[in-house]
C-alpha cells in the first residue's frame, strides 16, 4: 500500500546498467530464496520397506491382525443444516484405551455418531502366541446402543472408577445427554444416568475429563461444551447456531463442573466452582500447573483463545493471566508432556495450519510459572504446523528417552479436485453476524476441507527441536483424525498408536523396534492409590505426577482422565530410558497431596507403586 | 508542518496496527514488525542511495511496512517472509518499471508474490480483527474520512459498486446467497484494500475516469478468479487465497503500462521518466 499523493514525474538521470543489474539480481534472488524455502513438508506415504532402524521404531498396522472393525459414522442431523452438514458433523469419532475388564491389558471403547448405530468395546484376549487379539463385547457388556433420538449421539467417552468400588465406569459425552454406565460386574454396564444427577443435562459436547478436585477421594466431572445446550442439532429452531467470530466467538456452549458425591451421584457446581463462560470448548487437560498440590485445568478452545484455570485448593477455579486470551486460535486438542526432560509440564494444543489461507500454528508451551510466572513457548518446526491437527498425544515412541509427539489430522476427505477453502475464505474474514446463520455458509457439496493429511509423527530431538517423520517410520493412512492415543496395547514395553478417524475406521498402528535392540529401554508405573478411607487419592490416581530421574534426566508425566481430543489414555505410565537401565529415583505427587520417592527401579518391566497410607503425613500440605 | 493525505494515510494505519494488537493481539509478538517495517525502510533507504544517490522519503516504506504486517500472516516460528516480503515489496519499485514508472503498488505485488513462489508457507487470512462490526465501522469511517480527505473516494465506491454488483451476477452462477457473496466486503483486511491498496495513485492512471475504470476493471477481474473457484477451474485455483490481491495485481499494471505506453516515453509532462525516487 502506498500512501495517497500525486505522483511526481522524475527528472532524469538514468541509472547505470550495472546497477540495474544489481538489484534486478537481487530481487530474482529473493523470488528464488522464497520458493526453496516454501517446500511443504513430505507427507507421503511410506514405501514398501520401512527401515524400524532408522528412528529407532517403526509403526505397523495391525488392525486387521489383531481383530479391530470399526468405522465411524458421522450423525444425520436436522436437514436444514444439510449444506453445511459436513463441517458440522465433523467430529465424534474417539476412542479410550483403557483396562476395562482389569486383567492388566489395555482395551479400546470407540464411539460412532449415528443414531442406531453401535459403540464398540475392544476386549484385549491374548492369543496363544502372546499376541493381541481383540474381541468386541459392547453389546454385552451394555454399552452398544447408546446413540438413539432423545438421547443423542456419542463424541466421547471418559473412563475412571467413579463410585470406588474397584473397576472402571464410563460417562458417555455425546451432543445430548452424558450417560453415566456403573460397571456393576466384571464387563456388565448399568445404565445410572437418571440416578446420577446427569439425567437433565444436555449438552454438546466432545470433551472432559475427570479429576479429583477437591481431594476428596472421588473424581470429579468437567465435561466442555461446544454448540449452546438448548441447541438440538436434530430439530433446530434456529440455524443461527454457528460461531460469531472465528478468534473471539462468545456464543457457544457453557462449561459444566460435576462434583461426585459417591455411589454414582454427581451434583452440578459449575458456579460455585467458576466453570462457565461462552466459548466453544473443544479440549481440556489437567495438571497441577503451579505446584501447589491442587490439579488445575487447562481448557483448549475452538474460535478462542485457551483458558489456564487453576484450583483454589477444592474451592473453585479462577483463571490465570498468563496472556492466553489475546493469542486466540481454534484450539482443538490439549495434551501434557516433557519436551525438555527438565521436569516441566508442556502443554501443547493443536490448531489449523493451511498453506495461503490460514497459519495459526499449533501451540507449544512451557510451564514456567514456578520460576517466570508464565507459560514460555516452547521448540518451533514441524511441530507448529500438522495441518488441520486434531488429537496429540506425547510418548517415547523410540525408547531414547526423549518423548515423542504424534498429531492426527485431516478435517473433510472428500472429493479431492474440490476444496473448500475458497469458500470457507469468503465468510471467515467477514463479519461475525452473517456466518453465524448456517444458512449464510456456502454448501460443501461434497468438497473438501483440509482432507487426505497423513498423521504427523515428531520425533523429538534432545528437547531441542522436532522432526516430521510418519512417513518413514510407515503412517500410511490419510484419514481425518480425530483422537490418538499411545499405549502399550500389546505389553512389550513399547507405545503402540490407536486413532480414531471421523467417517472411517479404527486404526492400531503397533510399534515395532529395530532388530538390533536388546536391552529393555523403558519402564512402566501402574499407580494403586491408598483406600478412601485412609485419606488416600482417587483410585485412579487422576492428576498424579509422576516425576523419573534417569541418566541426566528428569522427565515428568502426568495422569490424566481424558485430554488430547475425544480420547484417553491408560492411566499406567510410561517412561523410554535411553542408555540408562534403570530409573535412579521415581518421585510421584499423588493426588492426595503426598510425595512418594522411589528409588533404583529396574527397567524393562511395570512396577506398582502403592500409595502410602494416611499415617505418613503428606510432604505437601493438603490446605 | 501542513498536514498532507499522506500523513493521514500514514496515521490512520499506525492506528489500525495498534488497535489490532491491542485489542486482538494480532502481531504474535513484535517480531512480524520490526522486520518487516525495519525490512521495508531499509530496503528504501539502500535502494534508494544506491539507485539514486540520496535518501527519499522513507513514508512509503513506513506505510508498505506497516501494511505487510497487518496482512502478511507466514506459518509460525518463519522469520525470512517478512523481510523477503518487504525486500519484494520495495524491491518492485526499482526493478519492475516501465517507462520510469513502477507498475505495482509494492505491498500488492509482495504479497501476491510470495504466495505465488512460496505458496507452503504463506497465508493472509490468520486474522480477522474479532470478525466484529464495531471494528469494521470504525475502520469505513475514518477511511471514509481520509479517502475524502485525499479526494479517491471515487476510486474507492467505484469498486465497492462493482464488487456487489459483481457478486450479486456471482450468485446467478454459484447458487450461493448475496450475503454470503458480499461478506467479504464486510472484512477489516478487505477494507484496507479498498481504502489504501487499490486507490494508490502511483500504480494507477492518472485521470478519474480512467482510474475508476481501473478499479471496475479490477473488480470484474476479482470475480472471474471467483468464479473460477467456485466452478472448480483449475488456474483459478492459486489466487483463492487472495482473489482481490492478485486482481489487481494482474489488472493494475497492464492498464498503467498501456496508459504510459499512450502517453510515450516523455509521459504527459514532456519530461523522461526513468528513475523515480520512492514512490511518495
Amino acid at each position: 500500500m502506498q500512501p495517497v499523493g500525486t505522483p511526481q514525474p522524475v527528472a532524469a538521470r538514468p541509472a547505470p546498467l550495472w546497477k540495474r543489474g544489481v538489484i534486478t539480481a537481487g530481487f530474482v534472488g529473493l523470488l528464488v530464496f522464497a520458493h526453496l524455502r516454501s517446500r511443504a513438508p513430505d507427507t507421503r506415504p511410506p514405501g514398501a520397506n520401512v527401515d524400524a532402524a532408522q528412528h529407532g521404531f517403526a509403526l505397523r498396522d495391525v488392525t486387521e491382525a489383531w481383530g479391530i472393525a470399526f468405522t465411524h459414522a458421522s450423525p444425520n442431523i436436522d436437514p436444514v443444516l444439510a449444506p453445511i452438514a459436513a463441517q458440522i458433523t465433523g467430529t465424534g469419532a474417539s476412542l479410550a484405551v483403557v483396562d476395562v475388564d482389569g486383567d492388566g491389558d489395555l482395551d479400546i471403547y470407540a464411539t460412532t455418531s449415528r443414531h442406531g448405530a453401535p459403540n464398540s468395546l475392544w476386549i484385549n484376549e491374548r492369543d496363544a502366541s502372546g499376541q493381541p487379539r481383540f474381541r468386541d463385547v459392547a453389546a454385552e457388556a451394555g454399552l452398544a446402543d447408546v446413540n438413539r433420538d432423545g438421547v443423542g449421539c456419542s463424541t466421547a467417552s471418559l473412563w475412571a472408577d467413579v463410585d470406588a468400588d474397584g473397576d472402571q465406569d464410563v460417562v458417555i459425552v455425546k451432543w445430548g445427554h452424558p450417560q453415566l454406565f456403573l460397571q456393576d460386574a466384571p464387563l456388565r454396564f448399568r445404565d445410572a444416568t437418571a440416578t446420577s444427577g446427569l439425567a437433565d443435562v444436555w449438552m454438546n459436547s466432545h470433551d472432559g475429563l475427570f479429576l479429583d478436585a477437591d481431594r476428596d477421594g472421588l473424581v470429579d466431572l468437567f465435561l466442555g461444551g461446544y454448540f449452546r445446550a438448548e441447541v438440538n442439532l436434530w430439530d433446530v429452531s434456529s440455524t443461527r447456531i454457528m460461531q460469531d467470530s472465528f478468534e473471539f466467538s462468545q456464543n457457544g456452549g457453557r462449561n459444566r463442573f460435576f462434583r461426585n458425591l459417591g455411589d454414582g451421584r454427581f451434583e452440578d457446581v459449575s458456579d460455585a466452582f467458576g466453570i462457565g463462560g461462552d466459548r466453544w470448548t473443544y479440549a481440556s487437560t489437567a495438571a497441577d500447573f503451579d505446584e501447589d498440590g491442587w490439579t488445575d485445568l487447562y481448557i483448549a478452545n475452538d474460535y478462542g483463545a485457551e483458558e489456564l484455570l487453576i484450583n483454589r485448593k477444592g474451592t473453585g477455579f479462577e483463571p490465570l493471566d498468563v496472556d492466553l486470551d489475546r493469542q486466540s486460535k481454534s484450539g482443538m486438542s490439549a495434551s501434557l508432556g516433557d519436551v525438555e526432560n527438565r521436569g516441566r509440564l508442556a502443554v501443547y494444543v493443536t490448531n489449523i495450519s493451511q498453506p495461503g489461507f490460514l497459519f495459526q500454528g499449533n501451540n507449544l508451551r512451557i510451564n514456567r510459572l514456578k520460576d517466570r510466572g508464565a507459560l514460555a513457548d516452547g521448540p518451533e518446526g514441524p511441530v507448529r504446523n500438522c495441518g488441520w491437527a486434531w488429537g496429540s498425544a506425547f510418548g517415547d515412541l523410540d525408547q531414547d528417552g526423549w518423548q515423542d509427539l504424534v498429531v492426527v489430522n485431516g478435517f473433510i476427505s472428500a472429493d479431492k479436485t474440490r476444496d473448500y477453502w475458497y469458500d470457507m475464505g469468503k465468510v471467515a474474514g467477514g463479519n461475525g453476524g452473517v456466518f453465524e446463520d448456517a444458512l449464510n455458509w456456502p454448501a460443501f457439496e461434497g468438497r473438501s476441507l483440509s482432507g487426505y493429511e497423513r498423521t504427523r509423527v515428531l520425533k523429538n530431538r534432545l528437547g531441542r527441536s522436532f522432526v516430521e517423520v510418519g512417513g518413514e517410520v510407515g503412517i500410511s493412512d490419510t484419514y481425518d483424525g480425530r483422537g490418538v492415543v499411545l499405549a502399550d496395547m500389546d505389553g512389550d514395553g513399547r507405545l503402540d498408536m490407536v486413532v480414531a478417524n471421523q467417517n472411517g475406521p479404527l486404526l492400531v498402528y503397533r510399534n515395532e523396534p529395530p532388530a538390533d535392540v536388546s536391552a529393555a529401554q523403558w519402564i512402566e508405573i501402574d499407580l494403586v492409590a491408598a483406600p478412601r478411607a485412609a485419606g488416600g487419592s482417587n483410585p485412579d490416581a487422576a492428576g498424579a505426577h509422576v516425576l523419573a530421574h534417569f541418566g541426566d534426566a528428569t522427565q515428568l508425566r502426568v495422569v490424566v482422565l481424558g485430554g488430547g481430543f475425544s480420547s484417553q489414555g491408560p492411566r499406567r505410565v510410561h517412561f523410554g530410558l535411553g542408555a540408562a537401565t534403570a530409573v535412579d529415583e521415581l518421585e510421584v505427587r499423588w493426588p492426595s497431596g503426598r510425595v512418594q520417592v522411589v528409588r533404583d527401579l529396574a527397567a524393562g518391566r511395570i512396577h506398582r507403586i502403592e500409595e502410602p497410607s494416611a499415617s505418613e503425613p503428606p510432604t505437601v500440605p493438603k490446605d | 508542518m501542513r498536514v498532507t493525505p499522506k500523513h493521514l494515510i500514514m496515521a490512520l494505519i499506525t492506528a489500525i496496527l495498534v488497535v489490532g494488537q491491542v485489542q486482538y493481539g494480532i502481531l504474535r509478538g513484535w517480531t512480524p514488525l520490526l522486520l518487516c517495517l525495519g525490512g521495508a525502510v531499509f530496503a528504501e533507504a539502500l535502494l534508494s542511495r544506491f539507485m539514486l544517490g540520496k535518501l527519499t522519503p522513507l513514508s512509503s516504506a513506513y506505510v508498505s511496512g506497516t501494511s505487510l504486517t497487518l496482512l502478511l500472516k507466514p506459518e509460525p516460528g518463519l522469520i525470512w517472509p517478512f523481510l523477503v516480503g518487504a525486500g519484494l515489496s520495495i524491491g518492485s519499485k526499482y526493478v519492475l518499471r516501465y517507462r520510469g514508472k513502477h507498475l505495482w503498488n509494492p505491498t500488492n505485488f509482495g504479497i501476491a508474490a510470495l504466495l505465488l513462489v512460496a505458496p507452503g508457507k504463506i497465508a493472509i487470512l490468520s486474522h480477522e480483527f474479532g470478525n466484529d462490526i464495531t471494528t469494521n465501522l470504525v475502520i469505513w469511517t475514518i477511511g471514509l474520512l481520509i479517502a475524502s480527505r485525499a479526494k479517491i473516494l471515487h476510486v474507492t465506491f467505484t469498486y465497492v459498486a462493482a464488487f456487489l454488483a459483481f457478486a450479486w451476477l456471482r450468485t446467478l452462477v454459484n447458487g450461493h446467497a448475496y450475503l454470503t457473496e458480499i461478506t467479504p466486503l464486510t472484512g477489516p483486511m478487505y477494507q484496507l484494500f479498498v481504502f489504501f491498496m487499490v486507490t494508490d495513485p502511483a500504480t494507477t492512471v492518472a485521470t478519474k475516469r480512467g482510474r475508476m475504470l481501473v478499479v471496475f476493471l479490477v473488480a470484474a477481474f476479482e470475480s472471474v478468479i471467483r468464479t473460477g473457484n467456485d466452478l472448480g477451474w483449475a488456474w483459478a485455483a492459486p489466487f483463492a487465497p487472495a482473489p482481490a490481491i492478485f486482481a489487481l495485481a494482474i489488472v493494475g499494471p497492464i492498464a498503467l503500462g498501456a496508459r504510459l505506453a499512450a502517453l510515450g516515453p516523455f509521459g504527459r509532462m514532456g519530461a523522461p521518466l526513468q528513475v523515480a525516487p520512492a514512490a511518495a
